[in-house]
């Protein structure tokens, strides 16, 4: 059966194993199964994940290595910690713009060469701008790591842009959005629900950027952005794969050693309080059959930082979101079938901000307010009768094992230790992620549910076909609306 | 005492750039179903790939997207659970299963932590031979499926590759839809999908491949009780062969879209044919390459004139053919089509240099490690071996064999492959300049069987 998260929120939801977006939650059936049968993750808790080591080097880079032998393989991925919430007001999409500007060339290696020589030696490579941070990783067979370094390292100090080729990269960007954004109106509708939810701070700016400020984004933006942005002391190194930290170190102390570290601004995130609003924001687009809603809000200050709440939020995440033996899919899919889809979700990818969401798809014929109203109906339900300790066990089982799959990846715990030390959690609190979360108790779970499942405030948004006249519409334009 | 019941055959690879060591083992179980297996220790984790070769091809005509259908019933409740007990079951125990039905497969995988095996597999052996086709399950599996069938009609990726569907296949059923259609979805019970299974899901349609934490003498006994119960051969007759069309064709349908979507496909070569890297190498400096491509390079890099464009070689077991995709604005799209055309003749008359022969044989060889980092990346690897019949020890061979590429093999292929004047070139958007294409007029009420007449009855 499909599983259709609407993914309002963020052009890259990082595989993250903590809150992912993983499978279920859980009515006791163990009728047949008895739960004392199985082998409990949470009785063996493991001392880490991904068994890390770290060191810095004197100009201020952060190496992370991370040992995985499976394969002669490594991943090398090199992120600052500047992203698109750092864009000038006016500059829209600058951060993602010299994203794709920094494939354009250095001396050394001129246009087009770094992904050249990658694919020659047999290796992929990437690179994906988010809010917070802007990444660039090659994977490749592990006698090159030492190049890969060399290229990277060039890249960081000595960028040359060609104006011919800024321009024409330009209109690219603009096909992007037309493609990735404009073409899709689930996307259209989470970027006009965060430039509402989020007013005031730098999340409320879709990261591609406003079609109109990135038609005017010039080379000069892009290189004050580099230099301001771009240094060693405001990078993080990690290599992960087939390699020890004593192999790393040597090639690191040669290629990236000799980069002068420079002074980096602090980054600004708004801390502006959450919307004192409730509102709603209806879409209509032909190509929809089916009307979807997604209710988002905010929550409260005291999950963004890793503590109880923090791993608590995540626990009820696995006992509420989409999958099919979940209260929530299980009432309102399976047996009322009022619903085609039903999902919880949690967006952490930001500084400072949690983003809540429910979002559905009701049956053919079933009105989407009979829908919201039996979904109200469920989460009465839910904080009323709380969870039992054998969904509590449940949650955290899957939790666990999704930390060892995690490890079934070349590319993934790189993107994981991104995102995660980016948001202001250490190495420690990566490693030390199954023992906190299988500390989590009922009661942390139910006080965090009450927190953040009836929010006073937040906003509601609407897909519907062209053809549905019921809902009040909003203004067509509303994208235009939301631009400064 | 179980090895007396199972065969085990030991063979190793090298791999020539780095002397990575890949141990590939063909388990034969008792009642003779065989899997390929690589047994790794270093993660609790086990990934099961099947593959039936049947799929939505083979749906009986009258009730096209049976094959979709069952796939998607199998794990709404089997044996002794019903749907909800089963989702729970799979969900607590973090076991991942995928049940899919596409044109020429009907397959899945299992992922689990070595310690809940047992149970994995006795739950894919339910799914597979026991589904429940409960009233309810059917029910939500009918609604789904019809309402994403319609929602599919809609979306402007499934329309214009509906239109290359039409003009290349015709009548056959690869024209159609594999979701269905809204009338046969309406109908489909639950007899319908069990003949289905007893035809089609058979002991000699069926591939195994497991990697991860298990050992080749636990894994036979498996086997039986996973499959053992399936009858042995199926009685239908497969589908009929495909003839592909002798001539171009191009057709514009009217839509209102920020890009004009463009799909073009012409034939392509068979997986097996001894040219085959040499057609790899071919597409990927032609447009398979991302960057490495031309027509990135042409239509991105020098033009800005889309975001991305790929072209693809994609061998079946009725056709193989070769797609290129990609989405632009509609004043740019005679501009791309050309530049489409120009770079393949450019290929075909100047042929390639030496140098991106080189670069490309050495991306080719050196990034298949890359696939071989995760259990599942791995199991789908043996797969492809198995599905297209290329011998256990193909992965001996292959470097040899993408070395042995000449430019001449390059220039023979390109002469044999670059027809622009076969290309099926479809288009979706609003007011495209393409005065010679067909027009395919856009349906008053923009929904699903009308759209699919018209478009029928233009190609």
């Amino acid at each position: 059966m499909r599983q259709r998260p609407p993914q309002p929120f963020l052009p890259l939801r990082p595989l993250l194993f903590c809150l992912g977006g993983f499978v279920l939650a859980a009515p006791p059936v163990w009728a047949e199964n008895p739960p004392t049968t199985r082998p409990a993750l949470q009785q063996n808790l493991p001392d880490g994940v991904f068994y890390p080591k770290s060191f810095t080097l004197e100009n201020g880079l952060q190496v992370i290595v991370i040992p995985m032998n499976r394969a002669p393989v490594v991943n090398h991925m090199i992120w600052y910690r500047v992203g698109a919430a750092d864009d000038p007001r006016g500059k829209s999409g600058i951060a993602h713009f010299l994203e794709h500007l920094m494939f354009k060339g250095t001396p050394k290696v001129p246009d087009g060469q770094f992904s050249k020589i990658v694919a020659r030696l047999g290796g992929e490579e990437n690179a994906f701008t988010s809010y917070d941070i802007t990444a660039f990783f090659q994977s490749v067979p592990k006698e090159y790591l030492g190049k890969m370094m060399e290229m990277e390292a060039d890249r960081m100090v000595n960028l040359t842009l060609d104006p011919q080729v800024v321009l024409s990269e330009r209109d690219v960007i603009r096909a992007e959005r037309g493609q990735t954004i404009d073409q899709k109106p689930n996307r259209r509708l989470g970027e006009m629900m965060d430039a509402a939810l989020l007013a005031g701070t730098p999340y409320a700016t879709p990261v591609i950027g406003w079609d109109k400020d990135m038609a005017g984004l010039s080379r000069e933006d892009a290189l004050a952005f580099y230099q301001r942005w771009y240094a060693p002391n405001n990078a993080t190194l990690i290599v992960a794969g087939d390699v020890t930290l004593d192999e790393v170190r040597p090639l690191a102390e040669k290629y990236y050693g000799p980069l002068i570290s420079r002074t980096v601004p602090d980054p600004i995130r708004h801390d502006n309080p959450p919307p004192a609003f409730k509102t709603t924001i209806t879409l209509r687009d032909e190509q929809l059959k089916d009307p979807i809603f997604i209710r988002a809000s905010i929550a409260p200050d005291s999950v963004d930082k890793p503590g109880n709440e923090y791993y608590a939020l995540g626990i009820l995440g696995e006992i509420l979101s989409g999958g099919k033996s979940s209260v929530l899919y299980r009432r309102l899919v399976q047996e009322e079938r009022l619903a085609n889809f039903i999902d919880f979700s949690i967006n952490d990818n930001l500084i400072g901000v949690t983003e809540i969401s429910f979002s559905g798809e009701p049956a053919t014929g079933v009105p989407i307010e009979k829908l919201e109203a039996a979904l109200n109906r469920e989460i009465d339900a839910f904080l009323k009768k709380g969870i039992s300790d054998q969904e509590l066990f449940d949650a955290k089982e899957r939790s666990l094992a999704s930390a060892i799959y995690a490890r079934d990846s070349l590319s993934a715990p790189s993107r994981v230790f991104a995102f995660a030390l980016s948001q202001g959690n250490s190495i420690e609190d990566i490693e030390q992620w199954p023992r906190r979360v299988a500390a989590v108790t009922k009661e942390q779970v139910i006080a965090i549910a009450h927190q953040v499942l009836k929010p006073e405030y937040g906003i509601t948004g609407y897909l519907l076909p062209t053809a549905d006249a019921k809902k009040t519409d909003a203004k067509p334009s509303t994208t235009k609306g939301m631009k400064k | 005492m179980r090895k007396l019941f199972s065969l085990v055959i030991l063979m190793a690879f090298c791999w020539p750039v780095t002397g990575f060591a890949l141990p590939i083992q063909r388990v034969i179980s008792p009642k003779g179903i065989e899997a390929w297996l690589v047994t790794d220790p270093s993660l609790p984790v086990i990934a099961l790939h099947f593959n039936f070769r049947t799929g939505t091809v083979n749906d009986p005509e009258k009730l096209p997207g049976t094959a979709r259908f069952l796939a998607n019933i199998m794990t709404e409740g089997a044996g002794k659970n019903d749907a909800t007990n089963f989702a729970a079951l799979l969900e607590n125990n973090s076991i991942n299963m995928n049940i899919a039905a596409d044109n020429e497969s009907f397959g899945g995988s299992l992922k689990t932590l070595s310690a809940h095996r047992d149970l994995a597999f006795s739950l894919l052996q339910d799914a597979l031979n026991t589904p429940r086709y409960d009233t309810k399950a059917m029910e939500l599996v009918r609604s789904t499926m019809l309402s994403d069938l319609r929602q599919s009609l809609l979306h402007p990726q499934w329309q214009v590759a509906h239109m290359s569907r039409q003009s290349l296949y015709g009548h056959h059923p690869l024209a159609g839809n594999p979701l269905g259609t809204l009338k046969a979805l309406s109908i489909i019970k639950a007899d319908d999908l069990e003949q289905w299974r007893r035809d089609e899901l058979t002991l000699n349609h069926l591939l195994v491949t497991v990697v991860g934490d298990i050992s080749a003498d636990e894994l036979a006994e498996r086997l039986d009780r996973i499959f053992g119960n399936l009858a042995p051969v199926s009685q239908k007759q497969d589908a009929a062969p495909v003839t592909l069309p002798d001539h171009g064709n191009i057709a514009v349908m009217s839509r209102d879209l920020p890009q004009a979507m463009i799909q073009i496909a012409l034939p392509g070569i068979s997986r097996k044919d001894p040219d085959w890297f040499a057609a790899i190498i071919l597409d990927r400096l032609y447009g398979s390459g991302g960057f490495q491509s031309r027509l990135m390079q042409k239509i991105r890099v020098e033009r800005g004139l889309t975001y991305g464009i790929y072209s693809q070689l994609s061998p079946g077991q009725y056709a193989d053919t070769i797609a290129i995709a990609t989405s632009t604005k509609s004043s740019a799209v005679p501009d791309i089509l050309t530049i489409i055309r120009d770079e393949m003749i450019r290929i075909k008359t100047d042929g390639i240099t030496k140098d991106e022969l080189n670069d490309a044989q050495s991306y080719i060889s050196g990034s298949f490690a890359l696939s071989m980092t995760s259990t599942d990346g791995l199991a789908q690897i043996l797969m492809a071996l198995r599905r297209y019949d290329l011998g256990i020890d193909y992965l001996d061979r292959r470097n040899a064999l993408i070395e042995a590429v000449t430019l001449a093999d390059i220039k023979r292929v390109a002469e044999r492959l670059y027809k622009p004047e076969l290309m099926q070139i479809m288009v979706l958007g609003k007011d495209v300049p393409l005065p010679d294409a067909k027009k395919i007029p856009a349906p008053q009420t923009p929904d699903g069987p009308d759209l699919v007449k018209a478009i029928e009855s233009v190609l």
